[in-house]
């Protein structure tokens, strides 16, 4: 049987590898990046992480917000390649505003002002946004064929998706005009009662907010209003990119009994963003027992120093109880994704962490 | 648990829901002797704690109502940053401070994930630092007070024993304590309990016949070296076994007893 994976690997543009945290999204990120590579691909692998995870699995001392080459005997010399980025948030957004400001002036003035100094970045909780729209500088820049996103952790996927909603709906119901402007408030209201209850809400403002604070607001909001237009653009350009056929969602889970339910709960979450996972990687299952098993510990160990036999049993014992979870878990997943068209793909645990570039090498193999 | 089944009023106050959905605030557990505990739980949502949060500012009910139904301010809030956050801790500050009806000696925060802590805790100085004057910057101000006291305030940093966890949980460890925010301890969970003796795990590596206790063995020598790591900059950890397996009240009610144990040598005297 042909791996799933392979599809994605050999034709797609786009990889978002999502999921909650702690369940191996960089160290897998970093895996397909390597496998995709090796079979001749130009591969750009982005993280979001801040720690030095990637990076010291792929052997760079440093990430940036540039791609960095990952130098490797496995990657064919034919014009493969394996590069490396971490985002950077604040630049990603800086360059938004170069990019969208009707003058250079325009952008110097608005990447100056305080306010937006304070909250670019963080502007509606973009560090999810910001990913997706490095991710649609890097798929413009046409430097690789296969672009892989390693997003921050998210416990379910409106998360991920809600940072873009809010920027577009920071933009759509003009709140930032009216902060730059706030007497439109009152010029939209159409009643008297209308226009009474928006003074007296313009006046809570000032008194939330203070003066001062208004005038700076109003001056970051008048000039981020410039940028609107082109805002709205962009983040309908990131939506479809995140909804092309060139795309595809995968997600990691551990199989775990307890995280079956969540992990629905991401997957439909997705469905109802418009997006469909291709793929559901089940992490880091227990590999499988050893022949040796069939023979009783007793007879095994027979010779064994003193107290061996009592912790082998205890160990094995374990073992066996989380694979009979695992297999639970998978069970579960399997007859509710599979028929949707989301294929489960079960990776065993490594020997140790992910935390070298042949870590990463051994991670890849599984999906040959 | 722990603190509740010795007498204390304790509330266990999640944030963000993020466990819990929108689960309603209720009593939870019991004591040793199965009689119902003086543990209550509270899960703040973040809309209703900035709709609380808009309500005490604006006073009069018609125009918060109309300020909170506004699409306009709605996207606001959600943009923009640190707003949540405060509100969230306000909420906090105000179960805390025994605005709630109830008065407690002791709360326990279920905060978000590791790397949504940090921005949670200094949201309120950085929307302080951004709206210097009003009521944000009194509500910022209050809830400072409570998370920069130490005798108020500590965090105890939770992690399971991986790689990755273990970092996540240093540099958020690094990061409060940067921050002037009181941190306890690391409390590492899941951790396996048994390890082979030197002389078997060379017996079993040479005879290969337990592939699983070699495996099992390797694991919990990594945890080892990982805890090493930890506490060589945090100090002694805390050590919780996995529990995988157990129901979750026999879960609670062991790591109740355990952490019982733990807490004075974290000063938390709750008894």
């Amino acid at each position: 049987m042909t791996m799933p994976v392979s599809e994605l690997l050999e034709h797609r543009r786009l990889l978002v590898v999502a999921g909650a945290g702690g369940v191996g999204k960089t160290s897998t990120a970093a895996a397909l990046g390597l496998a995709a590579a090796q079979r001749g691909r130009r591969v750009g692998v982005l993280t979001v992480d801040p720690a030095p995870r990637l990076g010291d699995a792929l052997g760079i001392d440093e990430l940036s917000d540039r791609a960095q080459a990952v130098e490797l005997d496995s990657i064919p010399r034919n014009g493969a390649c394996l590069h490396a980025m971490r985002l950077d948030a604040k630049r990603t957004f800086d360059r938004m505003v170069e990019r969208f400001a009707p003058d250079r002036d325009s952008a110097e003035a608005l990447l100056e002002n305080p306010v937006y100094q304070r909250v670019a970045g963080s502007l509606g909780g973009s560090e999810h946004y910001m990913a997706f729209q490095r991710l649609y500088e890097l798929v413009g820049e046409d430097d690789h064929d296969l672009l892989i996103v390693d997003t921050p952790p998210a416990a379910n996927a409106s998360e991920l998706f809600s940072a873009p909603l809010r920027l577009s709906d920071l933009i759509d119901t003009g709140a930032a005009s009216l902060l730059a402007e706030p007497s439109r408030l009152l010029a939209r209201a159409g009643s008297t009662l209308a226009r009474a209850s928006f003074a007296l809400v313009l006046a809570v403002l000032q008194r939330v907010v203070g003066s001062e604070t208004q005038r700076q607001v109003s001056e970051f909001a008048e000039m981020f209003a410039h940028l609107l237009e082109g805002l709205e653009i962009r983040v309908r350009e990131v939506d479809a990119l995140l909804k092309s056929p060139h795309t595809a969602f995968i997600l990691i889970a551990r199989p775990d009994p307890d995280e079956v339910d969540a992990v629905l709960n991401f997957h439909a979450a997705l469905h109802r963003n418009e997006v469909k996972p291709q793929l559901l990687i089940a992490n880091r299952l227990t590999p499988p027992p050893g022949h040796e098993r069939e023979q009783a510990a007793a007879q095994r160990l027979r010779g064994a120093p003193r107290g061996t036999l009592a912790v082998v049993e205890h160990m094995e014992a374990e073992l066996d109880s989380c694979r009979a979870r695992e297999e639970q878990a998978l069970a579960e997943l399997r007859s509710i994704l599979e028929p949707m068209d989301t294929p489960v793909v079960a990776i065993p645990s490594l020997a140790g962490d992910i935390s070298s570039l042949s870590d990463v090498e051994t991670l890849a193999a599984q999906f040959d | 648990m722990g603190a509740a089944a010795r007498g204390s009023r304790t509330a266990l106050v999640r944030i963000h829901g993020h466990d819990a959905g929108s689960r309603p605030s209720h009593d939870a557990g019991h004591t040793a002797g199965g009689e119902p505990s003086s543990l209550r739980e509270f899960v703040v949502d973040e809309r209703e704690a900035l709709a609380d949060f808009v309500t005490s500012v604006v006073r009069f009910g018609f125009v918060a109502k109309r300020l909170l139904d506004s699409r306009t301010f709605a996207s606001l809030a959600a943009a923009a940053p640190g707003v949540k956050d405060l509100v969230t801790l306000a909420a906090v500050a105000d179960i805390a401070a025994g605005k709630r009806g109830e008065e407690f000696d002791l709360l326990v925060i279920d905060a978000p994930a590791s790397g949504h802590s940090l921005p949670l805790l200094t949201a309120p100085t950085q929307v302080a630092e951004l709206i210097p004057f009003g009521p944000v910057a009194t509500a910022a101000r209050r809830v400072n007070e409570m998370v920069y006291d130490p005798c108020l305030f500590s965090c105890v940093v939770v992690a399971i024993a991986e790689e990755l966890a273990a970092t996540e949980a240093l540099d958020l460890w690094r990061s409060l304590r940067s921050a002037g925010i009181e941190t306890s301890a690391i409390l590492v969970n899941r951790l396996l309990n048994e390890s082979l003796t030197d002389g078997q795990r060379a017996w079993l590596a040479k005879k290969r016949v337990s592939p699983d206790a070699l495996y099992y063995d390797a694991n919990s020598m990594r945890q080892r070296i990982l805890i090493e790591r930890l506490e060589e900059e945090s100090g002694p950890a805390l050590k919780l076994p996995e529990y995988r397996g157990k129901t979750a009240a026999a879960e609670s009610a062991e790591i109740a007893e355990i952490l019982s144990c733990l807490g004075k040598s974290l000063n938390l005297d709750y008894s």
